[in-house]
């Protein structure tokens, strides 16, 4: 088979991944409130709000998700190593991630919890650990999984010169950097402070104040994760999908025109190179249009 | 290994360490408040995001220079290696600032807007009347979105400098990977130290603090080179 | 990341103290992993885990006074220099041998030599965040310089118990080549950052951080002996990883206000 199809056919596959992979990973950062939304959990108690959220205080997800997606990735690699098929040892290195996320977890909520419990009289909640545990533990799983998978196919397919637990870890690191500017603004900005009026960002008085009802009874991070798989989920999926493509695309791109111009590697690079700035003028353009709009949309505050 | 084929190494290191240092400077991130929309730029650690993006960037660089037919000594294939490395960790950033900027806009009903200056210095739109009352800005407007692409192009030739470095001193990329991430992560904590959290970009009065990064990076660096020329005798 | 009041609890070991033992532990490690492969993992591993005991504590006293950017950002920090300390010490000692000729023999002062370069980097890099970048820690220098000893430290410590020895011959294919040095790098960096990240609030006590670092050093342990694939160290560390988990937990439940297994808020008393 033609080789470059191969390549575009594993990038696909690649992106598929990461895009499953990036969505999975910002609804478990919502069921488990971690990162930077988790400020606002923490200091709830302070401020008079006794919560039933889940803290999930493990560092900032790109070096939580760096850490599972590392493990996963050694474990995968050592079990490849003796000979056992890919598939499977990419599940098992990912339940081994997924054991880890879980035991990070629950050291998290009780740490953090228990750390303010006297002062501000949060009680622990021992069904919201065991209720939480599932969701958290079975999204970061996928979200593992998904990654193992890209950087296996980066590995094999792609032509990456690092090991599979180098890659791993960049991987990680880098969904989790996604996630927590992307997917976690709508859980911050939007759900926690559900009750003040949308539009607009919450001011630093309001901070702490977060919602502590929810459409029925008291919430908790499970409802929180059904309302960012409408848009905040999705839309990290897309980024990270959308970034592992173009950028293993745009060489493909200069591979194949290159080819067909009879050129070296130099100017299959520098076709790739301009391709890519074509791609990065796009979206500067994007955000434009984007800003445009919604300061034609939503118009300055005039009432100060 | 001779004299020379030791110094230009040593000497780019210590720059990739410098501008490293510098291209956290210009990425926009508000920290935990932007998290909240409190704050102007994306909404998570400065040390993070340039490291995603850094990162993105030293993995294009080092798939190019394994690629047959790249010799690493050459000027133009050196020129080629910092390039991809730079429009790796652009695409990266690019697409996650858009993302952003969408969810800020469409699932917060915000419009982006900077704090720190009156006017956007680019498109010329007045800021100060689109915050929220109570906040210090919230999204990521055009002043901040152009200030991280050159933030991200900065930080990928930084992380593909390291690397190419590492490996005309002879490492292997194995090897060489993992020592640019180590010195990545170093230089990139150093840069989040000297900002202190949040920045929006190279219109923040704080990015005057600029050279007291790059001065701390470079010694660092500086320390940093010497020890891995010294590691070179040794592969 | 708010740091909710931070504040310094009364210590139930001097850091000093724990940083020497940590030290003098993984050192240890080190050595039984070289001359005893065979148990490289089991002990190896096992006084590895107390550099990032000995690390989190650290982390513990000057992330107390609020750095800014969060607990993460030391952690980091931390490990970024100790990888660069790791890999110089094993290269570092090699150039001596294949380069000047040295006698062969100071190989083996190989975590030495690591040790030795994570001070002077962790020393010099802390100088530089206090001038000219200017943190306002009083101990900022003091703690970059123990962190990035125990960051290196661990690292090597987990490096060469996996690959059975410190030796460049065994350690660079069997640990770095194949890059598990990237494991060692995240998941002793999780390990030294995240007792304490988990535990503040106005009533951390000293006593569950360093429980909970106990237990992340073991599983720290764990997963390196589940990346070797070697059963005994595995059941091993999973065992006492369970045991100071329980303990944690047991802590924990005790010093909590209340604990409730019903969604119910307490009634408010003001």
């Amino acid at each position: 088979m033609d080789p470059t199809l191969l390549v575009l056919g594993a990038l696909a596959l690649s992106s598929a991944a990461a895009t499953v992979a990036g969505c999975a990973e910002d609804l478990e950062s919502d069921v488990g409130s971690q990162s930077n939304p988790n400020s606002q959990v923490q200091l709830a108690p302070q401020m008079g709000n006794i919560h039933r959220y889940f803290n999930k205080a493990i560092s900032g997800e790109p070096v939580s998700y760096g850490l599972y997606v590392t493990v996963a990735g050694t474990v995968a690699w050592a079990l490849m190593n003796i000979g056992m098929n890919v598939l499977l040892a990419l599940v098992i290195g990912s339940a081994i991630g997924a054991f880890v996320h879980g035991a990070y977890a629950v050291s998290a909520y009780f740490g953090r919890i228990v750390g303010q419990s006297k002062s501000f009289g949060q009680p622990v909640y021992l069904d919201i650990v065991l209720s939480h545990l599932g969701p958290i533990v079975g999204h970061g799983f996928i979200a593992v999984f998904c990654m193992v998978l890209a950087a296996y196919l980066a590995v094999t397919m792609l032509g990456n010169p690092f090991p599979l637990p180098l890659v791993s870890l960049i991987l990680g690191i880098t969904v989790g950097a996604i996630g927590s500017s992307t997917g976690d603004v709508h859980y911050g900005a939007e759900r926690e402070y559900q009750k003040y009026p949308f539009g607009g960002g919450v001011p630093v008085a309001n901070q702490g104040d977060i919602d502590i009802k929810a459409e029925v009874g008291i919430r908790n991070g499970m409802d929180s994760s059904y309302f960012c798989s409408k848009l905040g989920g999705p839309l990290t999926g897309l980024t990270f999908g959308l970034i592992i493509f173009l950028d293993g695309w745009r060489s493909l791109v200069g591979g194949i025109l290159g080819n067909a111009l009879r050129g070296d590697i130099v100017i299959k690079s520098i076709i790739a190179i301009v391709v890519g700035i074509i791609i990065v003028a796009v979206a500067a353009c994007l955000n434009r249009l984007v800003e445009v709009y919604a300061r034609k949309k939503y118009g300055p505050y005039t009432d100060r | 290994m001779d004299f020379l084929s030791m110094l230009i190494p040593f000497v780019e290191i210590t720059l990739a360490g410098a501008i490293i240092n510098a291209s956290v400077h210009f990425v926009p991130v508000g920290g935990a408040p932007a998290a909240m929309a409190t704050s102007t730029g994306i909404g998570t650690g400065t040390t993070q995001l340039a490291a995603g993006a850094g990162f993105t960037g030293l993995m294009a660089a080092a798939t190019i220079a394994a690629q047959s037919g790249v010799d690493i000594f050459n000027p133009l294939h050196w020129a080629i290696i910092l390039l991809s490395g730079a429009v790796g960790s652009m695409i990266m950033l690019g697409l996650t600032m858009l993302m952003g900027q969408l969810i800020y806009v469409f699932g917060v009903g915000v419009v982006p807007a900077a704090d720190k200056c009156e006017r956007d210095p680019i498109t010329g739109d007045y800021q100060k009347p689109y915050i929220t009352p109570g906040t210090t800005g919230h999204g990521v407007p055009t002043v901040c979105f152009i200030s991280g692409l050159i933030g991200a192009a900065l930080g990928g030739i930084g992380g593909a400098l390291a690397y190419v470095a590492l490996i005309q001193l002879g490492f292997s990329p194995e090897v060489a990977g993992i020592i640019a991430v180590g010195f990545f992560f170093m230089n990139a904590v150093l840069a989040s130290y000297n900002i202190g959290g949040t920045i929006e970009g190279f219109h923040d009065p704080k990015f005057k603090k600029i050279p007291n990064g790059i001065i701390a990076s470079f010694i660092a660096s500086l320390l940093t080179g010497v020890i891995v020329v010294l590691m070179a005798l040794g592969i | 990341m708010s740091h909710g009041g931070g504040g310094h609890a009364a210590e139930l070991y001097p850091e000093n103290q724990i940083i020497a033992l940590g030290t003098l532990l993984a050192i240890l490690g080190m050595y039984i992993s070289q001359f005893f492969p065979q148990v490289s993992m089991l002990l190896g591993g096992l006084l590895a885990s107390a550099a990032t005991v000995a690390g989190a504590n650290t982390t513990r006293k000057v992330a107390a006074y609020g750095l800014g950017t969060g607990v993460p950002s030391i952690g980091m920090l931390s490990l970024g220099m100790g990888i660069i300390a790791a890999v110089a010490g094993i290269f570092l000692v090699n150039a001596l041998v294949k380069h000047f000729h040295v006698d062969p023999i100071v190989l083996y002062f190989i975590p030495i030599v690591g040790t030795i370069i994570a001070v002077i980097l962790g020393y010099v890099v802390g100088r530089l965040t206090v001038n000219p970048i200017g943190m306002k820690i009083p101990i900022m220098v003091e703690s970059m310089t123990k962190l990035s000893l125990m960051g290196a430290l661990s690292i090597l410590g987990f490096c060469s118990a996996y690959a059975g020895g410190f030796l460049p011959e065994i350690i660079i294919p069997g640990a770095i080549k194949n890059g598990v040095m990237a494991l060692a790098f995240i998941a002793a960096g999780m390990a030294i950052l995240h007792p304490f990240n988990a535990c503040l609030g106005p009533d951390e006590s000293h006593k569950r951080t360093l429980l909970l670092a106990v237990a992340c050093g073991f599983l720290t342990w764990f997963i390196f002996a589940v990346a070797r694939l070697e059963v005994i160290s595995t059941v091993v560390s999973l065992v006492l990883w369970a045991l100071a988990y329980r303990e944690f937990i047991k802590q924990s439940l005790k010093d909590a206000c209340a604990v409730y297994y019903t969604p119910e808020l307490p009634k408010r008393e003001t």
